[in-house]
């Protein structure tokens, strides 16, 4: 195989093949997140790991990256926490669990939760640059029990306290 | 030190861009002609092969069994690293190991991506853990928007200080004939007023997606000395990841746990106390603006939480007392795949006295990083001189 | 100058249960109900874990990255690892490199797959050639297929032979129930001419080993067994390959680690073969110098040198297999000494070949 020659390259001759690559999965959520998010579909908590160390991570986990050891007690956290990193998103963003574009433009953000170690991302209500902000108060707002179905989207957002 | 010293002895990269011309084979073997050709080696060279790319963006499966035959590894051992965005310096390290070592004499490194030929936003949405964070992720933006907000949290960094790293990058690139993104008028101005993608970041603070290949000869100290007139040892390598999740790192960018980590362990080994001194060049894998100072930070360039200042004052300019990115950098061009491998052969071709348009006056130390996944950090520091061992 | 160099020891050993679908467990608790085995049998916690190899493929697992599955059990917010995408005996040769240029001295290598969770159709198919091959909609079957009929049209093997392997290797297994002969020749049709018990079946895997430098060695209680060499060769991909029913790179990669070792095939107390379809075993077998035809398969059948553990048949998943023989193999080097050579694959068709010789043993402990 010899490298062709960019320069000598007919343009009018590039071929594309259009082609749909198809992945389809079925993902165990496993012991750890499958009590979590029992918990929270019929309790509305929120259920972090903690190891004997008291290092606390959320998402909850078998191993805390921090100490090595094996994360064997249930914590309550949040409802309530701070903005450790946000934002408001105005590209157009194709939801990978809905297939649909989300609507933009919306608040995103990185949530400590109270009583966590560590963070995760989720939704603001708040899509104004200028109301959002690293250490701002946040709270979890959940979906109505009835239509709460055991994913990280049974918390509908997160919404400014301050 | 390592049982066998070993250096960079040649490198290639393709025109980056978008590359309707070349199938991604195509594309990888471009650059791997360009890096034996230019020492007038061929494949017969070469003992083993190491291939770096990602294979969602494509959607090929076991690319580097498909394209063994353009990577040149057939009848060889061919390694296949994947690492995400810092997969290029994970496969230039692996090269190194496997020199170091003593299994190999010659080993070459491929990395190469063509997202055109892909969705790239779909690719990245898989990056996402899918139990805890695909049903609300925001992409590749999203998150480094986040990141940037706390990173300018911690250090006031500002919009106009991004955009100048933003400018510098894109004229940078004017003198490299590889570049994807090249804009000799750009100015803050422009890269304020571009679209806001997510608060903070405006499209022309982002990186761009691009086709792109690149691929480097590490050699054994036995060959080094005959396959290049000044080989680019390598000093020291290190590689240091985070912990599983997004949100696990307290300070994201602002304290990066990895990167100071690499870098600790990389001085160490490579004998550097104060690197803005003692390093001639960088080439610092920066997927946004505000990243780039950030990086700086953490790897000591200046106090942390001042790297306003190193733009400010001028001090990683071309002109500066320590030149990062010549090349225009990830901002100005990112094959994934090769992204990281780029940042490694810019830095070897500087210390080779081989950059072109970009090469930096004296070069006896150079650094290059790269970056991915979650935080994840692949380093590898090079110098003209062989080290002891 | 005369600097001393570390070889690789490994000292830990773990495998998860391996079954159909292990829907109790995710991905990472999978790869940790691996390692902490093996972290208990090296009698060291993951806090002296300074890094670690993996092996997983992002298409399997669903993630792009799909290392970052497992970031947090194998070092943590500063452990050094790396992952490469094919077997994990892949991971183990490049974790020894890692070590033995004393970048790294106490590591992890670990592999790990759930085949459950994907639709193996659809990500064979990704492996084939978009531009030529992929509009006929292939996946591996039918390539294994197209190798076991020209296999069998040599009149060196027949589909007989291949379900005798099945039934032998399947009565090594752990976790597999044994078949007859009769019961694989019996299995459904895929491609002509295989039949579904032709294929190793799709299983929810992770293998883990505890490796070091000859200092941590030293120090740890551990019985050990070193990881004497290694070597890899590509072959063509399939449709650029003269003849896809024979495994000349398996030979080479072997001939090479065996010239490293100082060794030859008669030096080995144990040859552990990986491939996911029966008639691929014959095909590496006769391509070691094993034999040939049916005295090769009666070799295979009831050498007890030959796969002991039954490899990939005997129950195991893409990437896991190579290292779970690793494992399986350290396992018997402990017990009774001697020396091993592992063989993995990668790729469609028997396309990359892995090779790991091991020692260990009597003579070991005893050092």
């Amino acid at each position: 195989m010899s490298t062709p020659d960019p320069r000598q390259f007919d343009r009018e001759q590039a071929r594309r093949i259009e082609q749909q690559v198809t992945l389809q999965y079925r993902f165990a959520a496993g012991t750890y997140a499958s009590r979590f998010f029992a918990a929270l579909r019929d309790e509305g908590k929120i259920l972090a790991s903690r190891d004997r160390e008291g290092n606390v991570m959320m998402p909850p986990r078998p191993v805390c990256g921090l100490s090595g050891l094996p994360m064997d007690e249930w914590v309550e956290v949040g409802p309530d926490g701070v903005l450790a990193g946000c934002t408001v998103v105005y590209v157009p963003f194709i939801d990978p669990m809905t297939g649909s574009q989300r609507p933009v433009p919306y608040g995103f953000g990185l949530v400590r939760l109270t009583g966590a170690d560590t963070s995760i991302y989720h939704l603001l209500d708040e899509t104004d640059p200028a109301k959002i902000g690293v250490g701002k108060r946040v709270e979890a707002v959940f979906k109505p029990a009835a239509e709460r179905t055991g994913s990280l989207a049974d918390i509908r957002h997160f919404r400014l306290l301050d | 030190m390592s049982r066998v010293a070993s250096a960079i002895v040649a490198t290639g990269q393709t025109e980056h861009g978008r590359r309707l011309d070349t199938s991604m084979a195509e594309l990888a073997r471009e650059a791997i002609d360009r890096c034996l050709d230019s020492r007038g080696l061929s494949l017969q060279d070469v003992d083993a092969v190491v291939a770096g790319n990602m294979e969602m963006f494509e959607g090929i499966y076991l690319v580097d069994q498909l394209f063994v035959g353009a990577l040149g590894a057939i009848g060889k051992p061919l390694y296949k690293l994947n690492t995400g965005g810092t997969v290029g310096a994970s496969t230039a390290l692996a090269c190194y190991h496997l020199v170091a070592s003593g299994r190999h004499e010659r080993v070459l490194g491929v990395g190469f991506q063509k997202q055109s030929d892909g969705s790239t936003q779909a690719a990245i949405t898989t990056v996402g853990d899918p139990v805890w964070e695909r049903a609300v992720m925001a992409g590749a933006i999203g998150n480094f928007a986040s990141m940037a907000s706390t990173y300018i949290a911690e250090s006031g960094v500002t919009p106009e200080q991004a955009a100048k790293v933003a400018v510098l990058a894109r004229r940078n690139a004017c003198r490299n004939p590889y570049a994807h993104l090249r804009m000799p008028d750009i100015t803050v101005e422009q890269v304020l007023e571009s679209e806001m993608l997510a608060y903070p970041i405006h499209r022309l603070d982002m990186c761009p997606s691009s086709d792109g290949a690149c691929a480097i000869l590490m050699a054994a100290e036995d060959v080094a000395g005959d396959l290049a007139d000044r080989p680019a040892w390598v000093h020291s390598v290190a590689t240091v990841h985070d912990q599983q999740y997004m949100g696990d790192s307290p300070k994201r960018l602002a304290v990066m746990r990895s990167l100071r980590g690499a870098a600790a362990k990389a001085y160490k080994l490579a004998g550097i106390d104060y690197p803005l001194r003692q390093l001639d060049v960088a080439e610092v894998y920066e997927p946004a603006s505000y990243a780039l100072l950030a990086m700086c930070e953490n790897l000591g360039f200046c106090a942390m939480g001042d790297g306003g200042r190193l733009i400010d004052e001028g001090i990683i300019t071309m002109e500066g007392q320590l030149p990062v990115n010549p090349s225009g950098g990830v901002l100005s061009t990112n094959p994934v795949g090769a992204t990281a491998m780029i940042r490694v052969a810019e830095a070897a071709s500087q210390v080779m006295g081989e950059a072109g348009e970009h090469q930096i006056e004296q070069v006896h130390r150079a650094l290059a990083t790269g970056y991915g996944g979650n935080a994840w950090t692949d380093m590898m520091i090079l110098g003209d001189e062989r080290p002891s061992r | 100058m005369s600097t001393t160099h570390s070889n690789t020891w490994i000292v830990g050993l773990g495998e998860a249960r391996t079954a159909a679908r292990r829907d109790d467990l995710a991905l990472n608790e999978l790869a940790w109900e691996a390692i902490a085995p093996a972290l208990r049998d090296a009698g060291v916690t993951l806090s002296q874990i300074t890094g670690a190899v993996t092996a997983s493929q992002d298409f399997w697992d669903g993630r792009t990255i799909s290392s970052m599955n497992v970031n947090e059990l194998v070092g943590g917010a500063t452990g050094s690892e790396a992952k490469v995408a094919a077997d994990g005996t892949q991971a183990l040769a490049y974790a020894a490199a890692r070590i033995e240029d004393g970048d790294q001295h106490l590591n992890l290598v670990l592999a790990h797959a759930k085949e459950s969770q994907g639709d193996v159709h659809s990500i064979e198919l990704a492996a084939f050639d978009p531009f030529f091959e992929r509009q006929l909609d292939p996946d591996e079957c039918v390539l294994a297929a197209m190798q076991a009929q020209q296999l069998y049209a040599t009149g060196r093997f027949t589909a007989e032979h291949a379900a005798r392997v099945v039934s032998a290797f399947r009565a090594r297994s752990q976790v597999l129930e044994p078949l007859g002969v009769e019961q694989v020749l019996a299995s459904a049709a895929t491609a002509t001419p295989l039949r579904e018990l032709d294929r190793a079946p799709l299983m929810d895997a992770a293998a883990a080993l505890v490796v070091c430098d000859d200092l941590v060695a030293d120090q740890l209680a551990a019985q050990r067994v070193r990881v004497v060499a290694s070597s890899s060769r590509t072959s063509a991909y399939w449709s650029q390959r003269a003849c896809i029913h024979d495994a000349p790179e398996a030979a080479a990669a072997a001939t090479d680690a065996l010239g490293l070792a100082g060794w030859s095939m008669d030096d080995l107390d144990v040859i552990e073969l990986n491939a996911p379809y029966a008639h691929q075993y014959l095909i590496l077998a006769s391509a070691l110098g094993l034999g040939d035809g049916e005295q090769l398969v009666e070799r295979m059948e009831s050498d007890p040198k030959l796969s002991p553990s039954g490899g990939w048949l005997a129950g195991s998943a893409s990437g896991v297999a190579g290292l779970r023989s690793v494992v399986d193999a350290v396992a018997r080097l402990r017990e009774s000494g001697g020396r091993a050579l592992v063989h993995a694959t990668t790729g469609l068709c028997l396309q990359s070949h892995h090779v790991v010789l091991l020692e260990g043993g009597a003579q070991e402990a005893s050092r």
